[in-house]
């Protein structure tokens, strides 16, 4: 149980790792479509490729963001409530989340799945297919919601990991 | 009663937005109300490359979209865009004429009805230069937006450079872009003769834009609301030619009282653009194949 | 009537999740799912899904994680130090101190970019610890870093204000000329708010160390590469070599250069640089998301085009329409971001402008001062979440340390109204001499 919780720390990690290559890419890309004009050269589809991987970058980056405490939300009421109510709360809060995650991963996957049945192209000058693109939002969706899920999990078995208690965000998010 | 939601990319003061509420406002007069059609410009719905997409899905039963813009899935797309083919307004409507059934069937394929298409005026050539040889224009920076516009910018000895719609005016204000081939409107909106000094009346090709709807939404209609849309839609692409002719000229007269250079091209630099059209001619013949043959055949035969 | 009930519908189930402690972007999505599937007959989530996957994949967006990516890369190569050890000399004794620098960086930066989320995460990431280490009061801090980054879309370049221009046909180039008088004044009057505070606080001593003479000209040297970098990167966008867009890779690019140069960026800092900027950048991502999919409820369900249609039909004199429209839009605010508010009613309220003999210059400046007053405004405001991701504080004090300078735009927007001159004068001036 221990070792897969790390496993899947490490799959988000790796997500962070890849969201951080394709920002790098995307850097690159901008970079690319500026030197081009000075070159004289069309830089064609740069610009839309700039577009992909950003979308790459951010899905790959959200379940990192959520496990490492970086997505945000008020802490009102939970900061105002204790023991078991608190702990409920927290509970229905990340149960929440992983419906919508889950949401969110069904309808990017349907939307590259049906992208590719369809064979639909990118308007731009890439000319790219377009779920080509999309298949790693879908993906990034999934290992999102798969973060979510296994943070639940963690709030039902182990409550102890959650430390809601002492959930303290000024420590958490280093300035 | 029906609400359909209409998504338009242009701002609500474009003609083909004004045109298109027209037709949204006769629809709902004339079915009492039984289908109610709401029209949302500027792209405040969908984004305009979000809209064939999302009329295609279901998610909104009615779109407008730029007819060429959809070129990547299939060459037919691009019959309106290629350059010297259908140069004025009466040569634009035969051709529209004569690629129409092949335009519904492929529209019908993808599980779309198609209503109705209007032009924009003639595509211009605009520089920052005066432009009477093809010496004149080497070296500009030329704004491409697809591979076509890119090899005219090539074969004219211009360099093509990206620029996104939304950077338009702001490009040629810091010499990003110096030229670009583009329809009168589009220098009118964007008020480009604070920028550009020269405009071409080159006619190159007439684009369009085509209402369409998504098919089983079309299909849950009662016959006489159907009917009622296609009459209304018939008066909008009547409204939408004329119009579009209309403005054709009068932004041409608006560049000039803005101090603007208007003009018909130098005949050296006729022949240079006929040159490359009729390079990419043939390059969107091959693509196409024998359907693209047919069309022609008929357009010519009208 | 109906309105009324949706308005209603759409606040009840946002405050709810927004208040059980719902994730932000997730709260967003689910309000605009209960309202898809309450107010239309439309798929909801293939809908959501087209929607996130156009504005995720947008290229007009690339310049937010890159800009983001950039002040990481500052912040830890310590240029943020020497930036404010070079200011010191100079602000150090004026009220209110170097909290004007939170002001002046963001007026600065402003200028290289066209969103506030992009200043404030830029500008705070630099500033908020160095404010920090010298005892400035937090909520100071962060309420004049909240208000100042909302310039990000006043001073040119701004994205808004091209969405602007382009939907009611108005000059770009003038209306970025417009602006640059009021996003000037609007940051002087920033800075007044924190003298003024200064003055009324001059118990609470902060620590500026007393500077030689010598010292004060390194600290003058030390403040040139950063200006060096922003000056490079605004040269590159009125020079033609870049668009605005994609300045943000060359201000990257000019960190990087910068930081090698001064021997502060190692592999692990640089490593460090690239995780924190994808993981703010995923946390505003995943908002905007949301707040995208819910500019889309709103437009299948009219809502804010009814309103402005409300509006339309009273009729007003020129001073109470801009009342209501101002009272209208930080209305909207609550959940919208600034480009759907713009967008989604500019058809309704463009023509009852123009009727009213308002400049649409001057409604475009004023335009841009309100809804980036809806950036700072809870609970959906954009600034106030990059902030809370920075410095972990709770929504709520950071909108109440933001209020202050809610009021100051308030007020400025009197100012402009008295005096439209501040945003008609350049344009026209400029305009004659061509
Ligand atoms: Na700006
Ligand atoms: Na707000």
């Amino acid at each position: 149980m221990k070792k897969l919780s790390q496993t899947l720390d490490k799959t988000y990690l790796v997500g962070a790792w890849l969201s951080g290559g394709f920002l790098l890419l995307l850097c690159g890309l901008i970079l690319y479509s500026i030197l081009a004009r000075m070159l004289g050269l069309f830089a064609g589809g740069a610009t839309d490729f700039a577009g992909y991987a950003m979308a790459t970058s951010t899905f790959f980056a959200l379940a990192y963001t959520f496990r490492s405490n970086g997505h945000i939300r008020i802490l009102l009421l939970i900061q105002n409530t204790h023991g078991s109510l608190r702990l409920a709360i927290e509970r229905a809060t990340l149960g929440f989340m992983s419906f919508i995650t889950c949401y969110l991963t069904y309808y990017t996957t349907r939307l590259a799945v049906d992208s590719w049945e369809y064979g639909e192209r990118s308007e731009g000058a890439d000319a790219i297919l377009l779920w080509i693109p999309q298949v790693p939002v879908a993906l990034g969706s999934a290992v999102f919601a798969l973060s979510v899920i296994h943070t639940f999990t963690e709030s039902i078995f182990s409550p102890e990991k959650i430390n809601s208690e002492k959930l303290d965000l000024e420590v958490q998010n280093e300035i | 009663a029906e609400k359909w939601d209409m998504a338009l990319a242009y701002s609500a003061t474009n003609y083909h937005s004004k045109i298109a509420t027209e037709f949204a406002a006769e629809v709902t007069t004339k079915t009492s109300g039984d289908l109610e059609i709401v029209t949302h410009p500027g792209g405040s719905l969908f984004g305009g490359s979000e809209i064939f997409g999302a009329v295609r899905r279901g998610l909104t039963p009615i779109g407008e979209r730029l007819i060429s813009a959809l070129s990547n899935d299939d060459p037919l797309y691009e019959i309106d865009s290629v350059p010297f083919l259908a140069t004025s307004f009466g040569d634009a409507h035969k051709l529209y004429e004569a690629s129409k059934p092949a335009l519904i069937k492929k529209l019908d394929e993808a599980g779309l009805v198609f209503l109705y298409s209007a032009p924009w005026p003639p595509q211009g050539f605009y520089s920052i230069k005066e432009a009477n040889t093809p010496d004149d224009v080497k070296g500009l920076k030329f704004r491409a937006y697809n591979a076509t516009t890119s090899k005219v910018a090539d074969m004219l000895g211009m360099v093509p450079t990206k620029i996104e719609a939304a950077e338009l005016s702001q490009a040629f204000a810091t010499g990003v872009a110096q030229s670009m081939i583009s329809s009168g409107s589009t220098g009118y909106d964007r008020k480009l003769w604070e920028h550009v000094g020269f405009f071409y009346d080159v006619r190159a090709w007439l684009p369009r834009n085509m209402v369409i709807v998504n098919k089983k939404a079309w299909n849950r209609l009662d016959k006489k609301v159907q009917d009622v849309i296609r009459t209304a839609a018939a008066t909008a692409e009547d409204k939408g030619w004329s119009e579009a002719e209309r403005l054709a000229d009068w932004y041409l007269e608006e560049f000039k009282k803005n101090g603007m250079s208007v003009k018909p091209m130098s005949p050296e630099m006729r022949a240079a653009f006929e040159k490359v059209g009729a390079k990419l001619r043939d390059e969107w013949l091959a693509k196409i194949g024998d359907s693209g043959n047919e069309i022609l055949s008929s357009y010519k035969a009208q | 009537m109906s309105e009324a009930v949706s308005i209603v519908v759409f606040l009840g189930v946002l405050f709810f999740f927004l208040g059980s402690g719902v994730w932000i972007g997730a709260s967003l999505l689910a309000t605009a799912i209960v309202g898809m599937l309450i107010f239309t007959s439309t798929p909801v989530g293939d809908a959501m899904a087209i929607t996130i996957w156009g504005s995720q994949s947008s290229w007009t967006l690339t310049a937010l994680p890159l800009f983001i990516w950039m002040g990481e890369i500052l912040y830890r190569t310590k240029l943020s130090e020497t930036l404010f050890r070079g200011l010191t000399p100079f602000m150090g004794k004026l009220p209110g101190g170097l909290l004007h620098v939170n002001v002046g960086a963001s007026a600065i930066f402003a200028a290289i970019s066209g969103s506030s989320a992009a200043t404030v995460a830029t500008v705070g990431k630099m500033s908020i610890p160095e404010l920090k280490k010298r005892n400035y009061p937090e909520k100071l801090i962060i309420g004049t870093l909240s208000g100042a980054g909302t310039l990000g879309l006043l001073i040119p370049p701004s994205i808004s204000m091209i969405i602007y221009g382009v939907t009611v046909n108005e000059s770009i180039a003038k209306l970025f000329m417009a602006s640059m008088i009021p996003g000037l004044v609007l940051a002087l009057c920033f800075m007044t708010y924190i003298a003024v505070w200064g003055l009324l606080n001059k118990d609470i001593s902060y620590k500026n160390p007393t500077m030689a003479f010598r010292e004060k000209i390194t600290a003058l040297r030390d403040l040139l590469p950063v200006l060096i970098l922003i000056s490079g990167v605004i040269g590159s966008i009125y020079s033609g070599i870049a668009t605005a867009t994609e300045a943000a890779a060359l201000g990257v690019l000019g960190s990087i250069i910068l930081s090698l140069l001064q021997k502060t960026l190692d592999k692990d800092s640089f490593i460090d640089s690239v995780l924190g900027a994808v993981r703010t950048s995923a946390m505003i991502m995943f908002i905007l998301m949301g707040s995208g999919f819910l500019s889309l409820a709103m437009g299948f369900t009219g809502i804010p085009k009814a309103l402005a249609t409300t509006i339309v039909h009273w009729e007003l004199s020129p001073f109470s329409l801009i009342i209501i429209l101002t009272i209208f839009y930080i209305f909207l605010g609550m959940f919208l971001d600034g480009i759907s508010s713009i967008v989604l009613t500019m058809a309704v309220i463009e023509p009852m402008v123009r009727a009213a003999g308002i400049d649409m210059l001057w409604f475009g400046v004023y335009l841009m001062i309100v809804v980036e007053m809806a950036q700072i405004t809870p609970p959906v405001g954009f600034n106030l979440f990059v902030l809370q991701g920075m410095t972990g504080k709770d929504i709520g004090y950071i909108a109440r340390a933001s209020m202050p300078m809610f009021f100051v735009m308030c007020a400025f927007i009197v100012v402009l109204f008295l005096i439209p001159e501040l945003a008609t004068w350049l344009p026209e001036t400029l305009s004659q001499t061509r």
